[in-house]
């Protein structure tokens, strides 16, 4: 089938962009996640805004100790090593297990994050991490917390007037241990449990655990984790309550492998 | 405007900016080598390059690609890699339908472009986005894997391995398959679907839309269709009733862009649901058909021996499995057009023949005044078998005097086409001490879904098989087709077998623990041998290479045995599991006409109506008759498959083509040849050549006048079945043996393939590189059976919740080829195409149980399932 007909529009500058998402329009990025639903015609956008042209859109900084991924950086570049240092190390080991390559050579890590499919990679991971989703609205730039910005299933802290504009992380040392594990059925295939555990010296390790059909838990402080990820693992899982006892055996599973990686 | 530099050449496209990548360089530039098979990033079909860096094509907005490089297959042969790429999948079998090719070959193109000499890992991940149904990916990691070492191909005699003769077109995009090609006037047809398994509907006025209804009242002739003279149930549009999701009512015809915007809301039918019928059989179940009160399509039995020798052990069990889905990379496509009182229908099919008599019929025109041309089909496996676009096109075609087109989307594609019969088993076997089979009994119910389709012959075939390749000296079996609200239930490799084959194997397990043999040598112990009559009173003379094929797994057997982890998370396990098949129509005639003519100009012709659906009957069936004929395959021009072209040679199912269609166009040859010999006055072994429009007999030429011929005509012989199921369904069988070693995870219940060894008896390897591509394909499909699909209408009707294997779950295959000659067939020669996947899920299944002591009772072994299987033993 072919999409519903809808004008597409590649805003020239930011401040475009935002007049054009105020009239209405939907942003497009990759369109690994829009495109299949256009195409299915589960999105029925009159207009279509096309970020990828926009100025500094793709590509990351440094400033001093903070680095800004730009939202319409592919997971294909993170995965070839755009982003330095152990950060880096720890994205592109992520991103390599993201879908396939031909998914990663278009799909951008803003895109993904802005989406919030519960069971997408990126927001099992960046949770995780210190630093900031960056928004861009009329009145500026916004700055929200990782670990407050999916809010549930395809939802988002990002208002409507806004969009995201880049993610900002925190150089991590390279002592920085990082257990991540995720569950597919078969290679590519999105996550069914997701959980990853990063342990930072100095600083209170933190996790996730995502793919539960609901927002990623994010525990902050995971100490108890980290100390016996057997019990802790179980504990936790029995919190969410989950109906499913094959996805709980998966949840506890997965939260147990990254805490023992990061150890 | 967009301007692209397209495979180096700078070009302007003008349609809209949102048009999809893929849309675009089919529609507008003419590049068909780019395939479509999801529209949703799933099957990695249209893959190409934007940038070097290859992309679905289907995601891609043109205005995305604008002043950008884009190669597409069409692009390839231009650079030295990409040719060799090329040659490589060639040499290797690594196309067979070729549906996937261009995908693979773009995404290996990324790869090696960054990585000249990849290991098995790296091109397992960088090609993991593109599906193919066909191959079971091995040969494409090898030719990717290797290729500089393409060695020059032998001649093409029979037991030699030449790469298929029709494969080049598959490697640079030209193969036209049924959405490739149409006439640029034709008009779209879109088929409108029952959202609803069992609903009641009524069609309103429809003079509103941009398009055309077409409804039951507007066809022609007889509005049904179905596999049997007898049985035409299913309607091309339904009247009034809908009977599954995907049931066909009407169908717009219009420009296309009419036709798709069209919204559903616009439509004006009104619907009424109806309770979907589920447990049909109940008593008091309101009859789907009226024809069929009790909801029993048919019912096959067999009854032999007359009591059960005094047993030591008896096993017994229940399975069920799902239905499961073809997933040929191409969904259905075609186009038809009227020529007077003549029309011509273009597309994908298994069944030219077949074809032509449901349009006529749909039409009321003479079978003489229906032309069916087959396009290039990107897989079949049984599910093309049925007509799903022909009728439809054919209608509108011939009341709008426009060719007229259609193309079914993957949603439609699974939603409407035919699946696998699920089927709920009981079966008890039993053995003496010694471990000899002494009984076995199995009932079946087979969910045939909402029409008939190949149902019957999936009740006939499955009692006639279901003790497998064994000597039982006592057997009841009974398979009923049961019609529900379900997807039709077809013919999908194997006709029902695959099912059957898991629950005697699995019983055969826990008989051989009894008795405390092994599990390999009680399948030796029992396997039937050449002298032996089998359950339908068939006396088998010749070619029962069971025992052979046992054998030769026997030493990776006991290897693979030694080598698996017992203790662990990860636990070891191997299986083994057999099967026989038999080749052709069970007890029916599917007789087979193949022709050889020579010119006077020197032109040598095959015409040959066996449809390849990436098989190789084109390939194999050549190497055949130029054998026989005495000259080499590449003296052969070919025409092929067309129904005024061409003899019927049947459809390309039950793994006839090359034995019955082969020893057609071994007639063929041998005709022809006599008839040249005639001339010629000579012997029998007189040496034939044809070099420069002349042939040479002994040397001498041979000046002709007229066109020479030899016509060859092939049909099994068999009896019947009587009420009991006795008598010679099948002329041969195939015979085979498959390993499967894996490792389960305890925790997760997930399944790890090690490696699979396959021991098949074939009569003779025509091509053994063929041979080897159909086994290889055929274990993948039995992978997925086994392990993760499951086609649940309404929920799966895509390819990224209905799972296919993918190139990472298909592990290391080795393939052992055994030839116990068959005397009837072409040089020996049985079949292939379905045996191949039956031992595999078992084998699998058998391998499970030893890693874990758990049987499982439902396919496929999703990891939920196998942990219960676990936690309950
Ligand atoms: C076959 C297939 C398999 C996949 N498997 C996985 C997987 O295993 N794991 C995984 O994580 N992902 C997977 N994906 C999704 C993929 O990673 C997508 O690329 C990603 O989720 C969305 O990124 P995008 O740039 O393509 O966004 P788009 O598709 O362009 O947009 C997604 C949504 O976000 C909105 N949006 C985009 N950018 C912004 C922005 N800057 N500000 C505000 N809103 C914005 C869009 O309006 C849209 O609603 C898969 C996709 C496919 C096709
Ligand atoms: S058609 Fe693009 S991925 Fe299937
Ligand atoms: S050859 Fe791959 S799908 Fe047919």
């Amino acid at each position: 089938m072919k999409p519903a007909p809808f004008t597409y529009a590649r805003p020239a500058d930011w401040p475009a962009a935002l007049a054009l998402l105020a009239e209405g329009a939907r942003p497009v990025a990759g369109g690994q996640s829009l495109g299949p639903m256009l195409n299915l015609r589960l999105a029925l956008p009159e207009r279509v805004a096309d970020l990828r042209h926009l100025p500094g859109y793709a590509g990351v900084s440094m400033q001093g100790e903070t680095v800004r991924i730009g939202a319409g950086t592919t997971h294909a570049a993170i995965e070839d090593g755009v982003v330095p240092g152990r950060l880096g190390e720890i994205l592109a080991g992520v991103a390599r297990r993201i879908a396939y390559r031909p998914v990663r050579n278009r799909g951008t890590i803003g895109g993904s994050f802005a989406h919030a499919d519960p069971a997408a990679d990126w927001c099992a991971v960046l949770p995780a991490l210190p630093g900031h989703a960056i928004a861009l609205g009329p009145e500026g730039e916004r700055r929200i917390p990782l670990a407050e910005f999916v809010l549930g299933v395809f939802e988002t802290a990002l208002r409507g007037d806004e969009l995201l504009r880049a993610i900002e992380l925190s150089a991590l040392p390279p002592a920085t241990h990082f257990g991540h594990w995720k569950f597919c059925r078969k290679p590519g295939e999105f996550s069914k449990a997701t959980a990853c555990v990063l342990a930072t010296p100095g600083a209170a390790p933190t996790a996730v655990l995502a793919a539960l059909d609901a927002a990623p838990l994010v525990i902050a402080d995971a100490s108890a984790l980290l100390a016996d990820p057997t019990a802790e693992a179980a504990r936790l899982v029995a919190t969410l309550a989950l109906e499913d006892p094959w996805r709980a055996a998966l949840a506890r599973t997965a939260l147990r492998h990254a805490a023992e990686a990061a150890r | 405007m967009t301007s692209l530099l397209l495979n180096g050449a700078a070009t302007q496209v003008a349609a809209a900016p949102e048009t999809r990548l893929s849309a675009a360089l089919r529609d507008e530039c003419g590049l068909t080598g780019t395939k479509v098979g999801c529209d949703a990033g799933d099957c990695g079909a249209c893959t190409v390059l934007l940038d070097g860096a290859q992309v679905c094509a289907c995601l891609v907005p043109l205005a995305q690609a604008e002043g950008r490089a884009v190669t597409t297959v069409e692009g390839l042969a231009a650079t030295p890699q990409g040719a060799a790429l090329q040659a490589a999948f060639h040499s290797h079998g690594a196309a067979q339908c070729g549906i996937c090719t261009p995908g693979m070959l773009m995404a290996a193109t990324e790869l090696l472009a960054a990585t000249p000499n990849p290991d098995e890992a790296q091109v397992q991940a960088a090609l993991g986005g593109v599906l193919c149904r066909c191959t079971g990916y091995r040969a494409i990691i090898k030719a990717v894997l290797t290729l500089s070492t393409a060695a020059p191909p032998p001649p093409g005699a029979v037991g030699d391995s030449i790469p298929r003769l029709d494969g080049l077109p598959k490697l640079d995009g030209s193969e036209r398959f049924g959405a490739d090609d149409a006439p640029a006037d034709a008009l779209w047809l879109r088929p409108i679907r029952s959202p609803h398994a069992h609903a009641r509907f009524s069609i309103g006025d429809a003079s509103h839309l941009p398009a055309r209804l077409l409804t039951a009242a507007d066809i022609p002739g007889r509005n049904g269709f179905g596999i049997y003279p007898d049985i035409k149930d299913q309607a091309v549009f339904a009247e009034g009733l809908a009977r599954y999701r995907g049931d066909c009512v009407a169908a717009l015809v219009g420009e296309r862009a009419a036709v798709e915007a069209v919204r559903w809301e616009d439509l004006p039918i009104t619907w009424q649901e109806l309770p979907p019928l589920t447990a049909a059989t109940a008593p008091g179940a309101a009859p789907l058909h009226p024809r069929w009160p009790d909801n029993i399509l048919t019912t096959g039995r067999l009854r032999s021996g007359e009591t059960a020798p005094p047993a030591a052990h008896t096993a017994q069990g229940q399975w069920t499995t799902g239905f499961v889905e073809h997933a040929y990379i191409e969904p259905e496509a075609g186009w038809a057009e009227r020529h007077g009182d003549t029309i011509h229908v273009h597309g994908c099919t298994q069944a030219p023949y077949m074809d032509r008599d449901e349009v006529a019929a749909v039409l009321g025109i003479p079978l003489d005044n229906v032309r069916i041309i087959p396009s290039a089909c990107g897989g079949g496996f049984g599910g093309k078998l049925d007509v799903s676009f022909q009728p439809m096109v054919a209608v509108a075609a011939w009341l709008t005097g426009r060719p007229v087109r259609a193309v079914w989307s993957r949603g439609e594609s699974l939603a409407s086409s035919t699946k696998r019969h699920p089927a709920s088993i009981h079966a008890t076997a039993a053995c003496d001490a010694a471990g000899r089979l002494t009984s076995f009994e199995f009932t079946a119910d087979y969910d045939t879904g909402a029409y008939a389709s190949w149902g019957p012959t999936v009740a006939g075939r499955v009692p006639v098989h279901c003790m497998g390749p064994y000597r039982v000296p006592y057997v009841r079996s009974q398979a009923r087709a049961v019609l529900t609200n379900n997807p039709p239930s077809g013919a999908f490799r194997g006709f029902g077998v695959p099912q059957a084959a898991i629950a005697q194997e699995m019983l055969w397990d826990q008989l051989a623990d009894a008795t405390g043999l092994d599990r390999l040598e009680f399948r030796v112990l029992n396997a039937l041998r050449e002298g032996d009559t089998t359950n339908t009173g068939q006396h088998l003379r010749h070619s029962v290479g069971l025992v052979e094929c046992l054998e030769a797994l026997r030493p990776h057997w006991h290897t693979l045995r030694a080598q698996r982890r017992t203790t662990g998370r990860l636990r070891g396990g191997v299986g083994v599991a057999c099967m026989w098949y038999g080749i052709g129509n069970t007890g029916m005639p599917n007789p087979s006409t193949m022709r050889l003519t020579l010119a006077p100009d020197g032109r040598l012709t095959f015409h040959n109506g066996a449809v390849d659906i990436g098989q190789g009957s084109t390939t194999v069936l050549a190497q055949i008759a130029a054998e026989a004929l005495g000259l080499p395959v590449s003296a052969l021009h070919m025409v092929l498959y067309d129904t005024a072209l061409t003899a019927d040679a049947g459809k390309t199912s039950a793994s006839r083509q090359t034995f019955v269609s082969g020893r057609a166009a071994q007639a063929a040859g041998a005709a022809l040849r006599g008839e040249i010999l005639r001339r010629a006055n000579a012997g029998p072994d007189a040496r034939l050549t044809l070099s420069d429009g002349t042939l040479r007999v002994n040397n001498e030429p041979l000046r002709l006048d007229t066109t020479l011929e030899g016509t060859g005509s092939y049909d099994p012989p068999t009896v019947p079945l009587d009420a009991d199921g006795q008598g010679i369904p099948y002329a041969t069988y195939g015979f085979a043996a498959q390993l499967a070693a894996l490792e389960v995870d305890l925790d997760l219940g997930t399944i790890h393939l090690q490696k699979i060894v396959a021991a098949h008896d074939v009569g003779r390897a025509i091509n053994p590189l063929l041979v080897r591509g159909q086994v290889e394909g055929g274990i993948a499909q039995g992978i997925g059976l086994a392990l993760m699909e499951e086609y649940l209408p309404g929920r799966t009707e895509n390819l990224h919740d209905y799972l296919i294997p993918t190139i990472g779950d298909v592990p290391d295959i080795e393939t052992i080829l055994i030839e116990a000659r068959e005397p009837l067939g072409p040089f020996g020669a049985k079949g292939i195409g379905e045996p191949a996947l039956v031992p595999t899920a078992p084998a699998i299944l058998s391998a499970i149980r030893d890693a874990t002591g758990a049987t499982l009772r439902r396919v496929p072994a999703l990891p939920h399932r196998v942990l219960e299987a676990i936690r309950g033993h």
